[in-house]
């Protein structure tokens, strides 16, 4: 065996046995989203009324593709929603408002939404990010009340060994939803556009 | 050129036998933290009229939700928030009473070099035993209807042995690491509900 042949299946099979030991490399769904105590008591103390949740889909101006999936070390990870993230925020705000019991299917009041933004970005050993934006907007009867660009993002520490960084970064990545609808629940003009009759 | 080959042949040998080692050597075994005692339900004190309460479960690792660690241990703290009996019902509907009984479990390692140690521990085939363990610290907040906050705390542990290493003192060895995870949580979210029992605010 000539000595290039040998060094390339050296450097084939040390990429082989390592791949196992320091990736997932796998596909993978989020879980469901769980909202919080502070989130629920957050939105049950504020003056908004029951809600409907209409459509939400990926923003005409993004690329289709930040629906679908987003990778980390070779592993990809989807929605649970009909493998679309906008399906996956729509219910993650659903899940919050239901619980915060200001879900109301029959309201006149219907938020939905746009998703302009899904990255994550684990690929580096010490350092990785997502971010998740969206616009959101609130209509009352066709008649529009709230219409905002809303984004968020997140950094953590991150490692050099895969399966650790997997994990950390589909915490992250999952847990941004929470924080991107905390925005929204924290926006002044969301809660005037939102609030019941007789709190505006 | 000779000289890189063997060099090369010495180091894939190398790379074979950490790899092997670390698949094979990963002879973990689990053991629950005997510090904290074992708490019955009939040792919780009952209220003398329990309410409902919605439950909001979270679990956490290093502060961050885990959803799926969620989903797993969701049916187990329902368990043991029912045998506790300080609720008439408890259950995810808002509506029950206008109470809520949040429970959060957040996993902190308590070393840092876990990984390190498990790789020593692999290079040298099992030799160098190493101890890693978990903490999990479980908070327990009831919001009563009118908003009033009781919050409690529990403290466990899960110390796992890889390689040639004794049983840690005060720990009671696990099938599994899986049945560790499950007994650790019941304990420690029945451990969070008593200490909330036995404050006057909740009763």
């Amino acid at each position: 065996m000539s000595d290039s042949k040998f060094v390339a299946r050296f450097a084939a099979a040390a990429l082989v046995l390592f791949s196992g030991l320091l990736s997932g490399c796998a596909s993978q769904k989020l879980a469901g989203h769980q909202p919080s105590v502070d989130s629920v008591q957050s939105i049950r103390n504020s003056a908004m009324a029951p809600i409907n949740v209409g459509e939400f889909k990926v923003a005409p101006t993004a690329n289709a593709k930040i629906d679908k999936v987003v990778t980390v070390r070779g592993s990809q990870l989807t929605s649970p929603n009909n493998d679309s993230f906008s399906g996956y925020l729509r219910e993650s705000l659903l899940a919050e408002l239901k619980s915060a019991g200001k879900y109301d299917p029959a309201s006149t009041l219907t938020v939905s939404g746009q998703l302009l933004r899904n990255e994550l970005n684990a690929a580096g050993f010490s350092k990785a990010d997502a971010s998740l934006g969206a616009k959101f907007s609130v209509a009352r009867e066709g008649t529009v009340l709230f219409d905002k660009d809303i984004v968020t993002q997140d950094t953590w520490e991150s490692s050099f060994v895969g399966a650790i960084a997997i994990l950390d970064a589909i915490n992250h990545y999952t847990d941004i939803y929470s924080k991107l609808l905390q925005w929204l629940f924290a926006d002044e003009e969301f809660k005037r556009a939102t609030a019941g009759q007789g709190s505006r | 050129m000779y000289m890189d080959r063997r060099f090369l042949q010495r180091l894939l040998a190398c790379t074979l036998i950490i790899a092997a080692s670390i698949s094979a050597s990963g002879c973990a075994t689990a053991y629950v933290d005997g510090a904290l005692k074992d708490v019955r339900p009939a040792e919780i004190h009952k209220p003398l009229r329990p309410q409902d309460a919605q439950v909001l479960f979270t679990f956490q690792t290093k502060g961050t939700g885990n959803a799926k660690a969620t989903e797993l241990l969701r049916k187990d703290v329902m368990t043991a928030i029912t045998d506790s009996g300080i609720f008439a019902t408890a259950g995810s509907d808002p509506s029950l009473s206008g109470a809520i009984l949040g429970i959060t479990i957040n996993n902190v390692p308590l070393d840092d070099s876990a990984f390190a140690k498990g790789f020593a521990t692999a290079l040298t085939l099992g030799l160098a035993g190493n101890v890693v363990t978990d903490g999990y610290i479980c908070t327990v907040d009831f919001i009563a209807p009118k908003g009033t906050k009781v919050t409690k705390t529990a403290r466990h542990a899960i110390h796992t042995t890889v390689g040639a290493k004794g049983a840690p003192a005060n720990a009671v060895k696990a099938k599994s690491l899986d049945e560790a995870v499950h007994t650790v949580t019941r304990q420690v979210v029945l451990a969070g509900l008593k200490n909330l029992a036995d404050d006057a605010a909740f009763q």
